[in-house]
């Protein structure tokens, strides 16, 4: 009896905390575990904001999101990628759906294989025009947590592990918040690199089978720094078109005139290409200048 | 981007396109583009609008003129001395056919001017 007590000790030693931690079973339970409806008691005008956003429904989107998700399972996973294992949903793990989850649903990391499963249906079945299942895909999302917690520490041997109960931000002190009762101060809240984990370098090396959505921040690095710009993500898409935590991009029009400058110029002769064939051209010139941090369009 | 050109009586005398696009290969070999995060992996081109630099497409229209022979002598006749030309900057995030799509869910439209232009 004493060694079989010897030998639990020395297991529950051994394994990892991670092992202990609840994972949720179910899209439900998930948005549960995320939940972040308490912020707009305090932060409405944020809260308002991106509850408007693409990020608070990261799973559907336009719903051009929620179709290449529906894609990336049933002509990706299950029938190009033939070494993936996976013939059915049922045989779908959370690593599969890292492909489109790793950013387009980051608490994902928190879920059992179900929850993969549950999601990748739904977005079959939300792109297919199940109303239902848009319903559901859209109770997850980029919420306040992610940036603000999940995602608020990159360099973790450094700055160590996100703090479970911390809201990151700029500043440190007590939230007034039953469950998230620490304010911590996130070395990357307005830098770049924060917005970088997930708007992209290229192919995403570190997944089995990389896949390359958004390159942005490859752009960013390699493209806008070397062309003299300093501004940060935060700076054109929060502060400067004060509009928050809405985060506009494209779709935007005041975004989208302040992205790319048009000028356009024109004029008309007679062109005389040999003796006698003068010919009336009109020659319209046309100057497009980028003003964005990054390339337009990404894809 | 889209140009076009229309004589007063609505005629389009010029239409073309240009394209602005990252083109990506499957799993980064070949030399066929492919769409779909879960295929692409790097680029084969990319033609996009890149930060802090100004691309300039220069764009020669022809009026509408047909050669014509007045009392043994040919003359060229100018058919429409005016023209508008409309250039439009689109942005699909998809892709595809402009045409075809919805504005304001498949494209936005960046920009939209229209010049007169004229001959003597």
């Amino acid at each position: 009896m004493k060694r079989l007590l010897i030998f639990i000790l020395a297991m529950l030693i051994a394994l990892p905390l991670s092992a202990y931690a609840e994972k949720a079973k179910s899209i439900d339970e998930l948005a549960k575990l995320y939940d972040v409806s308490s912020c707009k008691k305090c932060h409405p005008k944020q809260y308002e904001e991106w509850e408007k956003s693409y990020h608070a429904i990261s799973l559907v989107g336009s719903p051009r999101t929620m179709a290449t998700i529906a894609s990336t399972v049933k002509d990706g996973i299950m029938k190009e990628w033939t070494h993936s294992g996976v013939k059915d949903i049922k045989d779908i793990k959370v690593e599969h759906m890292l492909s489109c989850l790793k950013c387009h649903l980051p608490q994902i990391k928190d879920a059992t294989d179900e929850v993969a499963q549950e999601i990748a249906k739904a977005a079959i079945d939300g792109a297919a025009g199940d109303e239902e299942a848009q319903k559901k895909l859209k109770k997850l999302g980029i919420n306040c947590l992610i940036c603000h917690n999940t995602k608020a520490i990159v360099h973790k041997w450094t700055d160590g592990e996100p703090e479970k109960y911390a809201v990151y931000g700029t500043k440190e002190g007590a939230h007034g918040d039953s469950k998230y009762t620490k304010l911590k101060k996130s070395p990357i809240m307005t830098e770049s690199i924060l917005c970088g984990q997930c708007h992209g370098l290229g192919p995403n090396f570190d997944l089995t089978e990389p896949t390359q959505c958004a390159t942005l921040y490859g752009s960013y690095l390699h493209a806008y720094i070397p062309s003299g710009g300093s501004k940060t993500c935060q700076e054109c898409h929060m502060k400067e078109n004060k509009k928050g935590h809405f985060m506009p991009a494209y779709r935007d029009p005041d975004q989208a005139k302040k992205a790319v400058n048009v000028e356009v110029d024109a004029k008309s002769l007679y062109f005389l290409m040999k003796a006698g064939d003068s010919i009336p051209t009109a020659y319209v010139t046309v100057k497009l200048s980028s003003n964005a941090g990054h390339r337009i369009p990404d894809g | 981007m889209d140009v076009t050109a229309k004589t007063k009586d609505g005629n389009v005398v010029f239409n073309t396109s240009k394209i602005y696009t990252p083109q990506s290969p499957a799993k980064g070999r070949g030399d066929k583009m492919v769409y779909g995060p879960f295929r692409k992996s790097g680029f084969l081109a990319d033609t996009t609008l890149q930060p802090g630099q100004t691309k300039v497409e220069t764009f020669e229209i022809k009026f509408p003129y047909e050669d014509v022979e007045k009392e043994g002598k040919k003359v060229r006749e100018v058919k429409a001395k005016e023209m508008d030309v409309t250039i439009q900057l689109w942005y699909l995030p998809a892709g595809g056919d402009h045409k075809k799509g919805t504005v304001g869910k498949d494209q936005y439209l960046f920009f939209e001017t229209t010049k007169t232009v004229s001959v003597k």
